[in-house]
Parts: C-alpha cells; sequence; structure tokens
C-alpha cells in the first residue's frame, strides 16, 4: 500500500515539476523528467512498480502535455518513443537496485554471521564446559539466519562446527592438565603426611620396642617397678599409635568425601564426655557444663573425633597448666570452648601431628555444620571455640 | 572339661594372641579362622561363649550370630574394627551380647566376657541394686547412695530397663522396643536427650559418668564401678 501510494507520488511529483518547468523549456523535452520518478520507483519498489509508473508517467505525459491535450492518442510515434524509454530506464534500473540490494542483503548476512562467529568464539575462549553454551549458540545461530538462504546455513554451521571442536580439543587438554595438576599436588600433600607421620610412628615404635625388649631379656635385671614402668610405657605409646592411625583414617575419609554425618539430636553432656573418655588422662582437664544448654544435631562420632583432637592438642601444648573445656548457649548454637595456657598457635613452629588432628578437627566441623575457630586466649595459650548447630526441644516433647 | 569359649577370627596371630590370654585367664578355647569352621567346630563343642570377628572370609558377623542363636543362648562377643559400625549394629540386633573394637585391652575382653557369662534371665527381685543406684521397682522409687531421686515415668522406664540388664550392652533400637513398645515414634529422636537427662539425675559428674555408659554409635550400658 506504502509502495502503491510512494509510485503515485512520483508520477505526481514528476507531473508537476514538468509544469513547472513548462515556461522555461521545450515541453517535449521536459518528458525526459518522468524517467526520475521510473528510476526512483525502480531503486525503492523494484521491477513491477517500475514498469507500472512507466506506463503511468507516458499515460499522464500523453494525456498532459501532448497535443492534442487532455486526449489520449497514441497515433504519434513520440509517444511510443517516450513509454520505451521510460520501460527501459525502469527494467535496467531496478535490475541495478535488486542487484545493489541483494549485495547489500549478503554482505550484511555474512557481517552477522561473522559477528556471531567471533561472540561465540571468544565465548569459547573464556569459558570451560561448553555444554550450555551450546543451546545458547543454536538459537543464536538460528536468529542470524532467519531469512538468509540455504547457502549461508551450510556457511555458518560448517564455520561453528570448526569452532566448536576446537573448543572441545581445547576443554580435553585443559581438563588433562587440571588433572596431572590435581594428581601432582596431591602426591606433594601425601608426601609431606607421610614424612610428618613416618616420624610419629617411629617414635612410638621405637619406645615399644625398647620397653619390650627390656622386659624380653633374660639378663637384665628388672625390679617389679621396671617391669611395671615398662609395661605402662607400652602401653601409653599403643595408645599413642592407635590415635594416629585412627586420624589417618579419618584424613582419608574426608579427603574421599566419605565423611557424610549421621545427625542426630545429643546433648553437650554426651559428647563431652564420650571425648574424655577417649582422651584419657581427667585429671588434667577442668570442665564446666552448665545444665539446661538445648540439644545440638550432629553426628556424635565426628564431633567427638573433633573433641578429642582439640583436647589432645591443648594438653600437649600445656603440659604444665590444666585443660580447661567450658560450655555455653551462643546465638545460633551451643558454643564450646577448648583453652590451654600453651604458647599460642602463631608462637614458634608447630610440633609434628599437630596439623593433622586440627585438619581432621576442621574438616569434621565443617561437614557437620560446626564453625571452629582457633585464637589467642587473654592471658596467654590458645583458645580453640566450635559452636554447634543447637535444635530446641519442642514444646510437646515431655522428658 | 567345661564348655570351652569358641574364638573365631581368620587372622591367626591375633587368634593365637586371644586364645593364649583367654588360657591364661583360666578358660578352655576352641579357635576357627572361618564362619563354617567356626559353625562346625560350635556343634560339635557346644561353647559356654564365643568370640566372634565380624569380618570373616565366608560370612558376616550377623549371619553367624543368627545361625548361633538358633540353637544356643551362649553369649556372643563381637571383635569389630573402626568403620565397621553398621554391620556391628546389625550383628547386635541379630542377637550379639556386646563387642570390643580392635585394638582394645585384653582385660577390657575379659570383662566384658565375664560379664556376658553372669549374666542371667532378670529375677523377680521387687528391688534392683546396681552400684550406689537403688531401685524400688513396686513403688517406682530410686534412691542414689541413700538421697532419694525423682524420676519422670520414661526415665525411670529406661532405667528400669538398664538395671534389669546390668553390665549389658543395649541398642539403641532395643531402649526403644522396650521402653515405648514396638510403635515408638518421635521418642527414638530424643532418646539421647532423654538418657542425658537421666545421667545428669544419677551422675555426680555427667562430663565423666561412672554408672551409665555410652557406646559411640551402638547404646547404652549401666554398669557398677
Amino acid at each position: 500500500m506504502r509502495r502503491l501510494a510512494g509510485s503515485v507520488a512520483a508520477v505526481a511529483a514528476a507531473t508537476g515539476l514538468i509544469y513547472a518547468l513548462r515556461p522555461i523549456a521545450p515541453t517535449l523535452s521536459l518528458g525526459v523528467i518522468y524517467t526520475l520518478a521510473v528510476l526512483a520507483t525502480a531503486v525503492l519498489y523494484g521491477i513491477g512498480f517500475a514498469i507500472s509508473v512507466a506506463v503511468a508517467s507516458m499515460v499522464a505525459f500523453n494525456f498532459l502535455f501532448l497535443p492534442p491535450v487532455h486526449t489520449l492518442t497514441l497515433a504519434d510515434g513520440r509517444n511510443w518513443a517516450a513509454l520505451g524509454v521510460y520501460l527501459a530506464t525502469g527494467i535496467v534500473a531496478s535490475e541495478l537496485a535488486t542487484r545493489a540490494r541483494r549485495r547489500a542483503a549478503e554482505s550484511e548476512q555474512r557481517e552477522r554471521e561473522a559477528a556471531l562467529l567471533s561472540d561465540v568464539a571468544a565465548e569459547l575462549l573464556q569459558v570451560g564446559g561448553h555444554q550450555e553454551l551450546l543451546a545458547d549458540v543454536r538459537e543464536r545461530a538460528e536468529r542470524v539466519l532467519r531469512g538468509a538462504d540455504s547457502g549461508a546455513r551450510t556457511r555458518l554451521e560448517a564455520a561453528l562446527d570448526a569452532l566448536l571442536a576446537v573448543a572441545r580439543e581445547r576443554d580435553r587438554l585443559d581438563e588433562e592438565s587440571r588433572e596431572a595438576e590435581a594428581l601432582r599436588r596431591s602426591d606433594t600433600i601425601k608426601t609431606a603426611i607421610l614424612q610428618a607421620v613416618s616420624h610419629d610412628f617411629r617414635t612410638p615404635l621405637a619406645t615399644m620396642s625398647a620397653a619390650v625388649g627390656g622386659l624380653a631379656d633374660d639378663e637384665l635385671s628388672l625390679s617389679e617397678t621396671d617391669r611395671a614402668e615398662l609395661l605402662d610405657t607400652v602401653g601409653l605409646e599403643l595408645a599413642r599409635l592407635t590415635r594416629l592411625v585412627e586420624n589417618l583414617l579419618d584424613l582419608s575419609r574426608l579427603q574421599a568425601g566419605a565423611a557424610e554425618p549421621h545427625r542426630e539430636l545429643w546433648t553437650v553432656d554426651e559428647l563431652v564426655a564420650g571425648a574424655l573418655a577417649e582422651v584419657g588422662q581427667p585429671e588434667r582437664f577442668e570442665i564446666s557444663l552448665p545444665e539446661s544448654l538445648p540439644p545440638v544435631s550432629v553426628d556424635a562420632v565426628q564431633i567427638q573425633r573433633v573433641l578429642v583432637n582439640l583436647l589432645d592438642n591443648a594438653r600437649k601444648f600445656s603440659p604444665a597448666a590444666l585443660v580447661e573445656l567450658r560450655a555455653s548457649a551462643g546465638e545460633s548454637g551451643v558454643v564450646l570452648e577448648v583453652l590451654d595456657r600453651g604458647p599460642g598457635i602463631d608462637a614458634g613452629a608447630a610440633p609434628k601431628g599437630v596439623g593433622l588432628g586440627l585438619s581432621i578437627a576442621r574438616g569434621f566441623a565443617a561437614v557437620n555444620g560446626a564453625a571452629l575457630e582457633l585464637g589467642p586466649r587473654p592471658g596467654g595459650g590458645t583458645c580453640a571455640k566450635i559452636s554447634l548447630p543447637a535444635e530446641p526441644l519442642p514444646a510437646e516433647v515431655v522428658l | 572339661m567345661s564348655a570351652p569359649v569358641l574364638v573365631v577370627d581368620d587372622e591367626p596371630q591375633f587368634l593365637r594372641a586371644l586364645a593364649t590370654n583367654l588360657r591364661g585367664a583360666g578358660y578352655d578355647v576352641d579357635t576357627a579362622a572361618t564362619a563354617s569352621e567356626a559353625l562346625a567346630t560350635a556343634a560339635l563343642h557346644p561353647p559356654a561363649a564365643v568370640i566372634l570377628d565380624l569380618l570373616l572370609p565366608d560370612a558376616s558377623g550377623r549371619d553367624v550370630c543368627r545361625e548361633l542363636r538358633t540353637w544356643t543362648e551362649a553369649p556372643i562377643i563381637l571383635v569389630s574394627a573402626v568403620g565397621e559400625e553398621e554391620e556391628k549394629i546389625a550383628a547386635l540386633d541379630a542377637g550379639a551380647d556386646d563387642y570390643v573394637t580392635k585394638p582394645f585391652a585384653i582385660g577390657e575382653l575379659l570383662a566384658r566376657l565375664r560379664a556376658a557369662m553372669r549374666r542371667v534371665a532378670p529375677s523377680g527381685e521387687p528391688v534392683l541394686q546396681v552400684g550406689p543406684i537403688r531401685i524400688d521397682l513396686e513403688k517406682s522409687a530410686v534412691d542414689v547412695d541413700g538421697r532419694r531421686v525423682h524420676l519422670t515415668p520414661n526415665e525411670f522406664g529406661l532405667l528400669r530397663l538398664f538395671a534389669r540388664n546390668e553390665g549389658k550392652l543395649l541398642t539403641h533400637r532395643t531402649i526403644l522396643r522396650e521402653v515405648w513398645g514396638p510403635a515408638y515414634g518421635t521418642e527414638s529422636h530424643y532418646l539421647h536427650v532423654y538418657v542425658s537427662q537421666l545421667r545428669r539425675k544419677l551422675e555426680p559428674d555427667p562430663a565423666r559418668p561412672r554408672y551409665l555408659l555410652t557406646e559411640p554409635g551402638a547404646g547404652y550400658r549401666l554398669v557398677a564401678p
């Protein structure tokens, strides 16, 4: 509709122009002005409208300007000449314009394809794991290809495929090098742990070996007290060795992600009692457990491992002073504090074995949703603070 | 010759050490390295007690317990390792009486064995005494060192069950079933809280319980120290 109106307007404008120029130029030569209208419609609207405008222009020229004016006689050879010129102009011009338009559209299409390809290439370079990206790319390719011919589709798909293949290959190489790096790093960690641990193993083994050797040797004259002492040593070293092996097992479980907590409601009383029974030497610890703390929702075995490691460390660092354990109701749970009078966490190099116990404590605390913080204790020493998630008893539970 | 203690373990050195210690403690000892050997030996010489490794090459501990329980009430003590908790509970529920965890002191095993062999069917006595704890079943009254303590009905039910099974490990499931009946519901969620509450009323120092002991991951037992 707009094209029709445009075409009519073009003929009308040419006619108006001829009227206006008639005083200064011979009417007959002004007929050429209609070619402007034909040209314009040919370029803008294509060959169909150009032919219509050519015919209309010829009719208008004949009717309005060629004598006898206001009649349509085509007997005159000039009419045919004019019509021929208009038609030829229209056909040639519209053909040229169509070609130009097609070329422009094609170059626009190619530009869009190139833009998509370069976008996709950039995104593939940035992100790893391209599976999510693929669906998105396909959708965007469809948008770019809307209205394009099948050649464009083949061309774009081939380019995208090549790009994705490169990305996939790069991913694979990345993955391989990441794996190699992870292996190398875990290997380094394992070597470090093994070195630390083999020392920790050798000490109790050497002690026990010496003690048992003494007991088994007939040539030594040992008093009953001596024998009891040696046996006691063996027992203590065995306990140490046992704890070490347990820690290593815990560590491997944590590292393998196999430490899924089995949460139940426990009282802090019970968790502390279990840990104390395992640590031994009750006289070294001063415990304060207020009544009516809410129960906590944790894996009791794992939290006992946390407490045992914290108590054991504190005792090791604080040989002269009592280790204190205090419980209190905190904002989001029950707070347990293990306090020693050792050198403090930042002072000096940590003796061997501490790292293992502490990292296990951290690991088990984390899987139970319990925050573990270590800080200096006012007046000297370390304060290890763990906050266990509480779950107050519902009102309807009657104890 | 008195009835032997049957020791079942597939680790020869461990088996030897255990057998030696048990003979030293005055028991006759039979040994077996596999489940099938254990069942055959038990059928030949009915044992007075069984010490059973939880993981055997040819069967699980729970299968051996179930099999033994079809014809003998002899106490069964499991020897378990860290990481076998699930199997341990299953074997306890299948009829085992108690367990020790490797590595353990031989004294501990002997104490468990003595307690398990001494245990007899519940007496009809109206008064139970465990250490300083005295339970009058008729009056539902409890005294600790002559001092009256007031228990809620749930706490009393728990204590009565523990006292009737003095020294015996009671699994969580057993406790729930015996105290609340087979249809126990939300109580299972709060069992540890009930026990802690009871302990606060019986023990002088709840952080170092002496009578009502927790077996981590397995259950509870009441002992007279």
